[in-house]
């Protein structure tokens, strides 16, 4: 054997091309058991109930038949008020945990009872804190209200957004802060003006992840708030019918929950991974 | 303008002294340089005077005035920091700016002296630039710009070079200089490079272990150090040490005699001598001895010789006409310049002055 | 020397609002902290309480009594069978769930660190999932895999395969492709990101020693990626241990009461059978159980 052949063979150098047909087909299965599913109920969207109580074909006769039955129900007001949801909790959660991540990423505020308390209403089930909460809403009369429910996605929301930051704040060289102390700012003032403007990219990456949060939420959502101003996910969770005909509409009613996340998601992604290794998870 | 001056300054970070009991002073005007390896408080030193951080015992004053409690902003100080720490969100211009706008000035003033600040920096032409569309030394000069904008008494900086290559190291030493000398405000100059210090200090003071072991201006540091770490310190190739005993003018190191000359101390001493100062010389010659050359390397007019005498390795420096046609592995007779000479105790290092 | 300079903190501290110097009195770091403190109080610590509260007393929906009963509703929980065999339905679906998501997701992983060809949209595409609400995906599912309308049933009945996704023995399993399907992105983005820093000079001798690739991948990779594992494996259990969406929408429980989830049947009590003081109770229990991978998740973090 050559030398060129010898190095082009040496193990790990090149993979095989049995390994690497291996690696491309195996690639090629999880990208179409991921397209499938959503592609299908794309379709599905804008076939007429005759086409999809026929499921071996593929034919369709375009409708917005489904799309129009979906705006006339819930799903408008559901859409609305989820939105209100995610849009303040996502704002509460962006001021309360951009400033405690940065204490604690700073100051080390709180120690590891702070990091801790943090975690816990992520990691513990939602019925721990649902029950109590609706037990509370109902004392003061305010349950199946939105306030209920944004309190109990702030606690998914805050710690999440909290956390995210202060992987984001430990990479701000803390001379900016010193140096802008030697310029005349305060500590609230350096915070806003010099601090802030360099985690923007990790403060927007959080905001959209923390709005899908709340967005797609149905636990809380559903004990607290289950009758007139039940959210999105709520109100398509009413589509558990095995009845042909409704098929159509529930697959609309998913397109129009799932298309705004996938296109957010494709914004975060990067920021994602960035948040995952800033904020310790690679260990 | 203002002097500096340290007064019994004591910092502790839990049980570790960075800064043991420190008094010096810098005058009003003064270019200082504080040099030392990397934890030996220097840094800490420097940005106690820029109030980063808090002394844990005795005074720092800023001119006449005590500013051991002050805050940084009403120090009256510019600082400009190893990683330059510009505002990456704003100009070039808002970041030469944000000192004067952080302080109220009124627009026009400010904008007339970021322009005049950035033609003195030669920055006019990246005003409208982001920070991340310079490069390195483009941005130390908008941090140094910065620190000009506001006029202070004292600027501090903190290894500002140490991130930039050595020919941009080079020039921004210059301009660095010349722009303190017309402005004529006090200066501290964080750095790990004797070489630099050397370069630039009118007066430099050597840090070790937390304490200022000599302040001193250049030359003084050169040819009469205090001790044998400030001796070591300064100069490159370092000062060689060789510990003996000494009598009868005969230094005795490692079964090596090395002549001395009259007044020379007798008993347990390291004598210090710089590669410098050590010279080729016909053999025979009264107070030469044997050395093997091990290694040579030219640096152009200089040629940096390694030389055996018996175990011990000693540096030399030979001039291009010293050197003639020495070569590796050649055994030449060489002396060393006695009035060069320099003593220590084997004990601290402390320096043996001759009487007379 | 400037105006500014000539200032003194005593004469800046003398013009100081009201504002200002109840911001001095108390430290910025705890300022900073502090919306968070009550918020973590307001509506975590205190619900907790009244939570456990609520399990020691007889309160529902219909009958809003907070008289004490002491550990009466525990007994109740652990003594009846339902919880159990709920807890055991709970327990075999997070273990087949998270260890397909573990191999699969490694697998994956590093056949995805390899890719070059349109890399990013391949990325992109793959993570997708888990970007979903579980409600959706879980009525995608309930569609897709429905015997008479579902596009997998009539796929695999086309190579002569009867497959009721649906029926007693299938509906649990069903239960965990659906998780599988959403959440193997997970593992693969964190164990991606968990590849892609490591060090490149330990793999680049490796490949000059000549190691093959199970050997570098059995002491290279495997021990610099374990803490990422045991990261994403920890997130895994817990969230997987709350299965609710996809029982919710698509069984129903059923059928016989075989995907009846801990977080489920919960739900079922409390809601839907107003008897939200044994619910609570259930919940505590339930957050007994969780402890013990919570606190096998700190030791670790402790040791790395």
């Amino acid at each position: 054997m050559s030398g060129l052949r010898h190095t082009k063979d040496a193990p790990g150098a090149k993979p095989t091309l049995i390994a690497e047909t291996g690696r491309l087909l195996l690639i090629l299965f999880a990208v179409t058991s991921v397209l499938v599913p959503l592609l299908w109920i794309g379709f599905a969207a804008f076939r007429t109930p005759m086409d999809l109580t026929n499921p071996g074909s593929f034919t369709i006769n375009p409708t917005l038949e489904n799309m129009r039955e979906v705006a006339k129900g819930d799903i408008p007001g559901a859409s609305y008020r989820s939105f209100l949801v995610g849009g303040i909790t996502t704002i509460i959660g962006l001021v309360v945990g951009s400033m405690a991540g940065y204490s604690i990423s700073r100051f080390k505020t709180g120690g590891v009872a702070l990091r801790f308390a943090i975690l816990f209403p992520t990691i513990i089930p939602p019925t721990v804190l649902a029950f109590p909460l609706l037990a509370l809403a109902l004392q003061i009369n305010i349950s199946d209200s939105l306030f209920a429910v944004i309190a109990a996605h702030l606690t998914i929301v805050v710690p999440m957004i909290t956390w995210f930051m202060t992987g984001f704040f430990a990479g701000v060289p803390r001379e900016i802060e010193e140096q802008a102390a030697i310029d005349g700012l305060g500590p609230f003032r350096t915070f806003f003006q010099v601090v802030i403007p360099n985690v923007l990219p990790g403060l927007g990456a959080s905001a959209l992840l923390a709005f899908m949060l709340s967005w797609n939420e149905l636990f809380y959502a559903l004990v607290l708030a289950p009758g007139d101003s039940q959210t999105l996910p709520v109100a398509i969770s009413a589509f558990n019918t095995f009845q042909g005909v409704k098929l159509g509409p529930m697959s609309a009613a998913l397109l129009l929950t799932v298309t705004p996340v996938i296109f957010l998601s494709f914004f975060i992604q990067k920021r994602l991974v960035q948040g995952l290794g800033a904020s310790g998870v690679k260990g | 303008m203002a002097s500096i001056t340290f007064d019994n300054v004591v910092k502790n970070y839990g049980t570790f002294q960075a800064i043991r009991n420190v008094s010096f002073e810098i005058p009003d005007g003064e270019f200082a340089v504080i040099v030392g390896p990397s934890g030996s408080g220097k840094t800490t030193m420097l940005r106690s005077i820029g109030g980063l951080e808090s002394i844990s015992s005795g005074r720092i004053l800023i001119g006449d005035r005590d500013v051991t409690n002050v805050a940084p902003k009403h120090r009256d100080i510019a600082f400009v920091f190893q990683n330059y720490a510009l505002y990456a969100h704003l100009t070039v211009r808002a970041n030469i700016g944000f000192p004067l706008k952080a302080r109220k000035t009124p627009k026009a003033e400010i904008a007339e002296r970021v322009e005049d600040v950035a033609r003195r920096a030669g920055l006019e032409k990246l005003l409208d630039r982001k920070p991340a569309e310079l490069s390195g030394g483009q941005q130390q000069r908008v941090a140094i710009a910065r620190a000009l904008v506001r006029q202070p008494s004292v600027f501090l900086f903190d290894e500002p070079m140490s991130n930039l290559d050595a020919q941009l190291r080079l020039d921004l030493r210059h301009e660095v200089l010349e722009l303190q000398q017309s402005l004529g405000v006090t200066s501290v100059w964080v750095t790990h490079d004797q070489e630099e210090a050397m370069a630039m200090g009118d007066r430099i003071l050597v840090v070790n272990h937390g304490i200022v072991e000599q302040n001193a201006s250049p030359e003084n540091l050169y040819s009469d150090p205090v001790n044998s770490y400030v001796a070591g310190a300064i100069g490159s190739p370092r000062m060689n040490m060789i510990q003996g005993h000494s009598a009868n003018q005969v230094l005795t190191a490692d079964g090596q005699n090395y002549p001395l000359f009259p007044g020379c101390p007798d008993g347990n001493i390291v004598a210090g001598i710089r590669p410098e100062d050590i010279h080729p010389v016909e053999s025979g010659r009264e107070g030469s001895f044997q050395a093997k050359v091990q290694l040579v390397e030219l640096l152009g007019a200089r040629a940096i010789v390694s030389l055996a005498v018996g175990d011990r390795r000693l540096n030399a420096v030979f001039s291009r006409r010293e050197l003639g046609d020495i070569k590796e592995l050649d055994t030449i007779s060489v002396s060393m310049a006695k009035d060069r000479l320099l003593f220590f105790k084997p004990d601290n290092g402390e320096r043996i002055r001759l009487a007379g | 020397m400037s105006q500014v300079s000539s200032q003194t903190l005593a004469d800046a501290s003398e013009r100081k609002g009201l504002f200002s110097r109840l911001v001095d009195a108390f430290p910025f770091r705890w300022w900073m902290a502090l919306p968070l403190i009550l918020l973590l109080g307001i509506f975590v610590l205190y619900p907790l309480g009244f939570s456990f509260y609520l399990s020691l007393t007889e309160y529902k929906l219909t009958n809003r009594s907070l008289d004490f009963i002491g550990f009466e509703q525990y007994r109740r929980v652990l003594t009846d069978g339902d919880f159990t065999e709920s807890l055991k339905i709970t327990l075999t679906f997070v273990v087949a769930a998270v260890l397909i998501e573990l191999v699969l997701g490694l697998v994956l992983a590093l056949a995805l660190q390899k890719q070059k060809f349109a890399r990013n949209i391949t990325r992109a595409l793959l993570f997708t999932p888990m970007f979903l609400a579980p409600v959706a995906v879980g009525l995608v599912f309930r569609f897709l895999l429905n015997q008479q309308l579902g596009l997998l049933p009539n796929a695999l009945a086309v190579f002569g395969w009867q497959v009721d996704f649906f029926s007693p023995n299938m509906a649990l399993w069903s239960m965990v492709l659906i998780d599988v399907w959403q959440w193997t992105p997970f593992m693969v983005l964190l164990m991606l990101s968990g590849l892609e820093s490591m060090p490149k000079s330990p793999f680049e001798a490796a490949r000059v020693d000549g190691a093959s690739f199970f050997l570098t991948f059995r002491t290279l990779t495997l021990p610099m990626l374990a803490p990422v594992l045991i990261v994403a494996l920890v997130i895994r259990v817990l969230e997987s241990s709350k299965l609710f969406e996809y029982v919710f929408v698509i069984t129903n429980g059923g059928p016989g009461g075989t995907t009846e989830s801990l977080q489920f049947i919960m739900y079922q009590t409390g809601i839907r059978f107003f008897r939200l003081a044994e619910a609570s109770a259930m919940a505590f229990v339930f957050l007994l159980v969780l402890a013990v991978p919570i606190i096998w998740m700190l030791r670790q973090a402790k040791e790395t």
